[in-house]
């Protein structure tokens, strides 16, 4: 009798890379064409395996930053850390048309969908920002309305990631509103916010707690814990919001 | 604009404007009439583009941008106030950057 397994979404598969985009000094977005891919949901993540020849291999999981929409293809937006084995491969030498082995989607907590509403709250530190563009994104697909502010935290101008998009995701939605902070380096005449996030920040931009918003937060596990403990200070129910944090730890 | 339009002004004492897509912002009638507020609908010759909320904007240059609609379908006159689409989310009714009116309570 033949036995045949079905692909599934823990099976490792390789896709092809049809694309990279650089985003900033040190983040590279890889698009790849994966022709067994079963679908994910914003907010979703891979894990990604390179293997040496010697057979070493090495696995890290990545934000998967496009939505669901645009399957079978998959982009991933990776950040180099300098000391890394894994993430300077990935920006610095793939290439259009090589080979990466992955597998997923992974996660189904972290994880946003138009059907589940809003307003929808969504705080991003660094590159923590990935998953919650895959929910920008999808919303923008799908011609969502929910009402959705994003924070996001970035030391500089130039570190902000996706940051044309997002200036215009936000000039063609009205109910979408994105508010920055720059945590070291501002450019002249910067109007938005020029500090760490802390809980008077939230207090501002969060939706009052009486409107129930659905809360998500990802970055660093320093911010993360910051902007959690500030949202449940406003009154904010603990259920409602969901983290998702990335190591080493670092800041934005 | 409104010149044309007959409404009892002791009744009419808010305008809610409404967008393509579904935005509504809320405003005090008299803070858009007198010449305080307009319908731009071109910009330096050329028509507004819909980037900067063309075909029609709501422009209401004394208030924070939010109550500038953009891609704005029409005017109604109501004679109670009503919150629109931010104004019921949190944002001040009003919002006079004067006085900083962001949020509710400001």
């Amino acid at each position: 009798m033949e036995r045949r397994t079905l692909p599934g979404r823990l099976t490792w598969q390789r896709g092809e890379v049809v694309a990279t985009e650089q985003e900033t000094a040190r983040a590279q977005s890889i698009t790849l064409a994966l022709p067994t891919w079963m679908g994910h949901r914003a907010g979703q993540h891979v894990d990604v395996r390179l293997t040496a020849e010697d057979g070493y291999q090495a696995e890290r999981s990545y934000s998967i930053a496009s939505p669901p929409e645009e399957q079978p293809r998959v982009t991933l937006t990776v950040e180099r850390l300098d000391d890394g084995e894994v993430s300077p491969y990935l920006t610095d030498e793939l290439r259009v048309g090589d080979k990466l082995e992955l597998r997923g989607p992974i996660g189904g907590y972290f994880v946003w969908e138009a059907s589940m509403g809003g307003p929808l709250l969504l705080v991003a530190g660094g590159s923590g920002i990935v998953p919650l563009m895959a929910m920008l994104r999808h919303r923008a697909a799908v011609g969502s309305t929910v009402a959705t502010r994003l924070l996001y935290s970035s030391r500089s101008y130039a570190d902000i990631i996706y940051r044309d998009e997002l200036e215009r995701l936000d000039e063609a939605d009205q109910m979408l509103e994105v508010v920055h902070t720059l945590t070291r380096v501002q450019p002249p005449g910067w109007t938005d916010y020029h500090r760490r996030i802390d809980t008077d920040m939230l207090r501002e931009v969060a939706w009052p707690s009486d409107q129930h918003p659905l809360m998500y937060i990802c970055g660093p596990t320093p911010f993360v814990e910051t902007a959690a403990a500030s949202l449940v200070t406003l009154g904010h129910e603990p259920a409602r919001i969901k983290t998702e944090r990335f190591g080493p730890t670092g800041e934005a | 604009m409104l010149q044309q339009v007959e409404y009892d002004p002791n009744v009419a004492r808010y305008v809610i404007a409404f967008s393509d897509g579904g935005y509504t912002t809320n405003l005090p009638l008299a803070d858009v009439l007198g010449g305080k507020a307009w319908v731009a609908f071109s910009y330096e010759g050329q028509p507004l583009a819909p980037e900067h909320g063309g075909p029609a904007r709501l422009l209401v240059p004394h208030l924070y941008f939010w109550k500038s609609a953009k891609w704005v379908r029409g005017l109604r006159l109501v004679d109670h106030d009503e919150p629109g689409f931010w104004e019921s989310l949190g944002y001040h009714n009003y919002g006079d950057p004067w006085k900083e009116e962001r949020y509710q309570g400001d």
